[in-house]
């Protein structure tokens, strides 16, 4: 079966124009497959860039408790170490303004301790008494560089009026997130609670999940089933959990649709069958008159069919691999920077997208294909050699 | 007898190309079936090679009704037991000479060094080894109607079909290639059927049948 398929795909190829119509579908099917592998890896690669920025600048598991404020108490810390956590970054998040110049903006200050917060995340924060550093978006926005003087604005003092202090910006930091790069304001914790009068309360805690735990979801899971009833905790992309919610749906949508461009592209498949058959009827006839029967015919062209699949396949993987390329190094690729500000993308696509991709394009082709093969294989011999050879 | 055709009937719409013929072909032997254009003796031949079906009657080959055996049955005897010499040569003009010759044993899987050894025996007989790389559209006429031949007798039938095979050729080599039919369907013991409209060629033959208008006189 084989030697009489090689014979087959000689006469179809060495055909110039057939040679020509094959590179077209070839192509053709080849783009729409990169099209949809591209589009769901782009959803891929803006997932894993979201919860890598995020993970980088809150750490795997934020510890909240319901009361607000909280002490590290000698008993959350015997819990920590009975859970085998080590790497514990205690948090003070609270509210304020920045001024500069007679503009001030709404920001998030958050106290940390730079050892610990440094462990934790990605962040490489180095903070005095004095310092603060700021996220790259308020710096640009308050024409604030290192060095550069600004005042910050704390709730109440104790006579009721905002506590104004000046701070020193010893850095800029970039969380790769907009909001995060305008809104964040780190301080040195013992400052922010000497100056808000919070004594050694936190209001969150900020933790690595140890080596050897399955997942973050899971280990969160856990330890709210055995932390104490007044706190919780929440991974880190808790803050953007609806957002990845709906890339996941739009990218299986988005997977449903693009197939269309998938089908359209089939046609060409069926174009090139029916073409094939009737540019190259005398020799099909030829082959049936000498014992070529319709069964095999239709096993033939469903190689032929897988063929150009296959090798459709491998150049969408091509055409992939070039995209990817343009979206790391073209500026024009680039995501718009006051919407997420996660720079360059990956394409991401995991083993299970592609046997998806290419395993419904090969159902769509065999499905639609088939009935061009019944068509094909219902004509007489006869009536073929006498048309085609007279 | 190797086969048999009962009251066989073919008709296209209307028109009846066959009509209630009867024949019997003995094994090893040599026939010419000759009639003038349109009287039905290709389509007869078509018939005997299983490439159509009759509208009604019976052909039995090697007592097998043909009428029994569904299209791949049908196929695999095209295959393994006809071998079929067509008036133009038919040969593929995108496969070199070898390859043309070998595509009913590629179809059988039947594609054995054995065969191709065989092959060239052959071609060597018929003076056309040097013909085997080439392409079908570099031989001459003869040479071509050879290679034809060869392919058809490759997988060793047990009946040569042949349809006007001296159709395309001058009178000089449509007289090398009738000889060449009938000696080797001899050293092949095979059973041989010529359709003809040509007198030259119809009196090489002992056993004569003649067809007009569908009907097959002795």
């Amino acid at each position: 079966m084989f030697k009489i398929y090689q014979s087959l795909l000689v006469i179809i190829l060495k055909d110039k124009s057939s040679f020509k119509f094959a590179l077209g579908v070839v192509l053709s099917l080849s783009f729409s497959i990169a099209v949809i592998l591209s589009t769901i890896g782009i959803m891929d690669g803006f997932k894993e860039s979201l919860q890598s920025s995020l993970r980088g600048s809150e750490g795997d598991i934020i510890i909240k408790s319901s009361d607000g404020f909280f002490q590290y108490s000698e008993e959350l810390s015997d819990f920590f170490n009975s859970e085998g956590i080590n790497n514990i970054s205690p948090l003070v998040n609270i509210e304020g303004f920045i001024i500069k110049d007679n503009i001030s903006k709404g920001i998030l200050i958050k106290g940390v301790i730079p050892e610990s917060f440094n462990r934790v995340t990605n962040l490489n924060l180095n903070l005095n008494n004095n310092d603060i550093v700021i996220g790259s978006e308020l710096a640009k926005d308050l024409s604030l560089k290192i060095n550069d003087f600004a005042v910050l604005a704390f709730g109440k003092n104790d006579v009721g009026l905002p506590q104004l202090n000046r701070f020193r910006v010893s850095g800029i930091v970039n969380h790769n997130i907009y909001e995060k790069n305008l809104r964040f304001v780190y301080i040195k914790q013992s400052v922010l609670q000497e100056v808000s009068m919070l004594e050694d309360y936190i209001n969150a805690i900020s933790i690595l999940v140890p080596k050897g735990e399955a997942s973050i979801d899971v280990f969160t899971r856990d330890l709210n089933n055995r932390l104490d009833l007044s706190f919780r905790a929440v991974p880190f992309w808790q803050e953007f959990a609806t957002l990845l919610e709906a890339v996941k749906v739009e990218k299986l949508v988005i997977g449903i649709i693009l197939q269309l461009i998938v089908v359209i592209s089939i046609f060409n498949v069926l174009a090139f069958i029916v073409f094939v058959d009737e540019k190259k009827s005398k020799e099909l006839f030829l082959l049936k008159a000498l014992g070529l029967g319709q069964k095999k015919i239709l096993i033939i062209w469903s190689y032929v069919v897988v063929t150009l699949w296959a090798i459709s396949c491998t150049v969408s993987l091509l055409l992939v691999k070039i995209f990817d390329l343009c979206l790391q190094h073209l500026s024009i690729f680039k995501l718009p920077g006051d919407i997420y500000h996660l720079g360059q993308l990956d394409i991401i696509i995991n083993g299970f997208d592609y046997l998806l991709v290419f395993g419904a394009t090969l159902l769509w082709i065999l499905l639609l294909s088939w009935s061009s093969f019944r068509k094909i294989g219902n004509r007489s011999i006869l009536h073929g050699l006498r048309k085609e050879f007279s | 007898m190797l086969v048999q055709l009962q009251n066989v009937c073919k008709s296209f719409g209307q028109v009846h190309a066959v009509s209630n013929v009867s024949l019997s072909l003995e094994e090893e032997k040599q026939y010419i079936i000759q009639g003038p254009s349109g009287s039905g003796k290709s389509t007869l031949l078509y018939l005997l090679a299983g490439l159509d079906r009759q509208t009604s009657g019976e052909i039995i080959v090697n007592e097998t009704n043909l009428s029994m055996f569904n299209d791949e049955q049908l196929a695999s005897y095209r295959n393994e037991f006809i071998g079929l010499v067509f008036q133009f040569h038919f040969l593929l003009s995108t496969l070199d000479c070898m390859n043309n010759i070998l595509l009913p044993a590629k179809i059988g899987g039947k594609n054995t060094p054995e065969l191709r050894n065989e092959v060239i025996e052959l071609a060597k007989e018929l003076s056309i080894m040097h013909c085997l790389k080439k392409f079908p559209y570099e031989l001459s006429g003869g040479e071509q109607q050879r290679v034809n031949i060869i392919r058809a007798l490759s997988m060793h039938p047990k009946l040569i079909l042949c349809d006007e095979p001296t159709g395309n050729l001058d009178s000089n080599n449509s007289q090398n290639v009738v000889s060449l039919l009938r000696d080797l369907s001899i050293s092949y013991n095979s059973t041989l059927v010529v359709v003809t409209h040509n007198d030259k060629v119809a009196n090489k033959f002992d056993n004569h049948f003649f067809i007009e208008d569908g009907i097959l006189q002795k």
